[in-house]
């Protein structure tokens, strides 16, 4: 009994850890080039809505995936002009993004609430038929949660080990000498910004082309705030950003498995559960100042040439 | 060979003139040692060449053949590399990342190992040894030199211009930067040494530059002809003498401001104090003279209770001095700072706002906890008219004030109630004529009314009119006192180029 529910709980782990992982590697991106961007949660908002559009329009997964990352985009580039090209607070102009997203993805989707769409399934089982059946189960994952994963290894190695990579870290920690290194500071930074909004939207399209094939409004629920905190969570680095969206991947499948067990909770007690997380790893960072010194230096702070200060 | 060419380069920022017309000529094979005060032009003159900033007017000439850089990357390009002071360096990546970051593109690396591989063979050559891996900003600080230089060099500069290199290293140090900048240029390069130590110039390079006031007064000249008198005569140049006007003499009150053995350890970029006497008598004004980053703003922290002491003592009138700010200002202690926006007055709020805060501290308040607004544009509409604030209301933001007006509304605010003990830090920098004088005026007139004033400042002028004993800062340490009458201007710059 305990056995096979751990074996559904963890086959269930790899999708809902993936929007996390992607938006959370988007946001590393983000912030490695010294960008906050607080407007994570309107764009997966964004991209899950549009993404249902074209589907419920007769468009396939393929289309309906591009056009939500196109909307996202789209999204992304008010804020990338907002706090790179114009050099906005970047608090600000994320909290204005985040508002945007969510109030035009209610916006487009009203009237098209809890109308399902064929959406994106997993991998057919047969391919998997070999293995143990526990391991096949969480293998047998849809082909966006394996693009997720391989994008984070993708990711880490660029910022890691490629020129590019480094000239994006040089970007974050020391804007001036980046740019006296000749790195050109703000076309990073957009760049940047921009491969993050992608990121992030492809999150939003895989909550609803993956996970609930429909779109509700308010349906992304906090975890683009989360992504935020995953980050730090992870230090910064894609690679843990794999063990951080896993862990609150797990924590998050709980939520369906412990609502069917019949098990006497009370629901917003569970539904609630990863933001107690978020909460105890927050508490936790604080006691131990975790991850501090692996912040990036000039993170939030805009950049502008000047000839003296 | 000329290597580098400068004639007539003016340049201004915003309405202020940094360079008037001055002239450089540099050529291949040479140690070229550019010497000045600091603001006479020196660090802008070889940022025009390094291409950070762009020259009004005047011309460039690199090999012979008319330049003109618009950017780093273009100088560069033409083989022109600068170290500046402070580095430019990214502290939180590897030693080799920063090479990377740096040379890959103009060196044309295809991988890490060829980095690393150059790098090696450079430091190598120049007796280097980096560990690739270490992290920038936990290396010592003749480290992080040494790989600016790389850096320089790997990009392929053949022009070299060091500023100040030597300000940060200790005597050892030093001398072995400057043994390799020789090395450099003998084998064919060209080195400007920016600097202000007279050693850096007669042991270590071929000729000489002399700025002052954004112009070039003396061109190119053999540093073996030098010496330590001509060269600090042409930096602070000669002023009229005897016109010092003879002080009344008023009573002294001895140790008003005592300072023993105060020492304080070097933040980031910083100075050292090392074992500080000073001794301000109430009714005198002490001039602090001394070219800026000497540890002048160390020493004022020190004194206002915002820097951590290594050792030694403060006394006011006698007794410790209290350990906190707040406290040193209750016993009289006030502060005209050198940066006013920054550490002295809240440049966003009302006027009213700034000329009320000092005097919520201890039981001057008014009331206890609600403070009117009328109380307040009461006690700005006094300053401003006692103190002739121009163009000033009590609702008006102090950023939107002049220099001059701002450094009056200071004064207005630090010489309130009762002051013992008045620092003025560069308290005229900036400001035009009237308001330097009425500036003065005031730090004479306290100086009358008993106050011990110590008045710091990177203006010799400005010091010889106004104090009535001179001592000169260097290096973290302060030379003996002497009346004023009595001190010999080319003295004071030896002291302040060469001071240990």
């Amino acid at each position: 009994m305990i056995a096979t529910l751990l074996a559904a709980w963890a086959a269930t782990i790899p999708a809902f850890a993936a929007p996390f992982l992607l938006a959370t590697v988007g946001l590393i991106i983000n912030e490695r080039a010294g960008v906050m961007n607080l407007g994570a949660e309107g764009i997966m908002a964004i991209a899950a809505v549009v993404s249902v559009l074209i589907s419920l329009d007769g468009g396939g997964v393929g289309v309906a995936l591009l056009g939500g990352v196109a909307a996202g985009l789209v999204l992304t580039a008010v804020f990338a002009v907002l706090a790179v090209l114009l050099r906005v607070d970047q608090v600000l102009a994320g909290l204005v993004t985040f508002a945007l997203g969510i109030g035009i993805s209610g916006y487009v989707g009203d009237g098209y609430d809890n109308q399902t769409i064929p959406g994106l399934s997993a991998l057919p089982t047969s391919l998997f038929g070999w293995m143990p059946k526990t391991l096949a189960g969480v293998l047998d994952q849809d082909v966006l949660t394996y693009v997720a994963f391989g994008i984070a290894v993708l990711v880490w190695y660029i910022i890691e080990h490629t020129d590019l990579g480094l000239r994006l870290r040089a970007v974050g920690e020391d804007a001036p000498a980046a740019d006296a290194a000749g790195v050109n500071v703000a076309l990073y930074r957009l760049g940047a910004v921009l491969a993050g909004g992608v990121l992030c939207a492809v999150a939003g399209a895989h909550l609803s082309l993956v996970g609930s094939h429909l779109w509700v409004d308010g349906m992304v629920a906090g975890r683009g705030w989360i992504a935020v905190a995953m980050v730090t969570l992870a230090r910064w680095n894609a690679l843990r950003a794999i063990a951080a969206a896993l862990l609150f991947g797990a924590i998050q499948a709980l939520v369906p498995q412990l609502l069917s067990s019949g098990l006497n909770v009370p629901v917003y007690f569970i539904e609630m559960s990863p933001y107690l997380a978020t909460l105890a790893y927050l508490l936790l960072a604080g006691m131990f100042a975790n991850g501090a010194d692996a912040q990036p230096v000039d993170l939030g702070r805009p950049y502008l040439r000047e000839e003296r200060r | 060979m000329t290597a580098v060419r400068l004639s007539g380069i003016e340049k201004s920022f915003g309405s202020r003139p940094a360079l008037l017309g001055a002239n450089f000529v540099l050529e291949w094979g040479e140690v070229h040692a550019l010497l000045g005060e600091n603001g006479a032009g020196k660090s802008t003159l070889m940022n025009v060449l390094a291409g950070f900033y762009t020259a009004d007017a005047g011309t460039l000439a690199v090999d012979g053949a008319p330049a003109r850089f618009e950017t780093p990357a273009a100088a560069a390009e033409a083989g022109i590399g600068m170290v500046h002071q402070h580095f430019k360096l990214v502290g939180p990546l590897s030693v080799l990342e920063n090479i990377r970051l740096a040379c890959a593109k103009r060196a044309g690396w295809k991988t890490k190992a060829e980095a690393l591989a150059a790098m090696q063979t450079l430091g190598a050559e120049l007796g280097f040894h980096l560990n690739p891996q270490a992290r920038v900003d936990e290396m010592a600080v003749s480290d992080q030199q040494k790989l600016e230089i790389m850096k320089v060099l790997l990009a392929g500069a053949r022009i070299l211009i060091l500023d100040e290199p030597t300000a940060v290293l200790t005597e050892e140090e030093a001398k072995a930067a400057l043994g390799l900048v020789r090395t450099l240029a003998r084998g064919g390069r060209a080195v400007v040494l920016i600097t202000h130590k007279l050693r850096d110039v007669l042991g270590f390079s071929d000729r000489v530059s002399v700025m002052r006031a954004g112009r070039t007064v003396i061109d190119a000249a053999p540093a073996a002809g030098m010496t330590a008198a001509s060269l600090s005569e042409a930096m602070v140049g000669t002023a009229p003498q005897g016109e010092i006007a003879p002080r009344t003499a008023h009573r002294l009150k001895p140790d008003m401001l005592r300072v023993m053995k105060l020492s304080a350890p070097a933040s980031a970029h910083g100075v050292a104090l090392r074992e500080i006497d000073l001794d301000v008598k109430g009714g005198e004004i002490f001039g602090l003279a001394g070219i800026g980053g000497n540890g002048q703003a160390e020493l004022v922290e020190a004194l206002i209770g915002i820097r951590q002491l290594s050792g030694g003592d403060i006394l006011f009138d006698g007794v410790d001095a209290p350990p906190t700010p707040e406290g040193r200002r209750e016993a009289g202690l006030r502060y005209i700072p050198a940066d006013r926006m920054g550490m002295g007055l809240f440049g966003e709020l009302p006027l009213a706002v700034n000329i009320a805060l000092p005097r919520l501290l201890g039981e001057k308040a008014e009331r206890k906890w609600l403070v009117r607004k009328g109380w307040m544009n009461q006690l700005a509409r006094a300053a401003i008219a006692d103190y002739e604030v121009a163009g000033a209301a009590p609702d008006l933001p102090v950023r939107l004030l002049s220099g001059g007006n701002a450094q009056k509304l200071m004064l207005a605010r630090e010489f309130a109630g009762e002051m013992s003990v008045l620092i003025a830090h560069s308290p005229t920098r900036g400001l035009d004529i009237r308001a330097v004088q009425a500036v003065q005026a005031r730090l004479r007139a306290a100086a009358e009314a008993g106050v011990a004033v110590l008045l710091i400042s990177e203006d010799l002028d400005e010091i010889m009119e106004l104090s009535d004993r001179v001592a000169v800062m260097s290096h973290g340490r302060i030379s003996p006192a002497e009346p004023v009458a009595q001190v010999d201007r080319a003295r004071i710059g030896r002291l302040m180029l060469e001071l240990h």
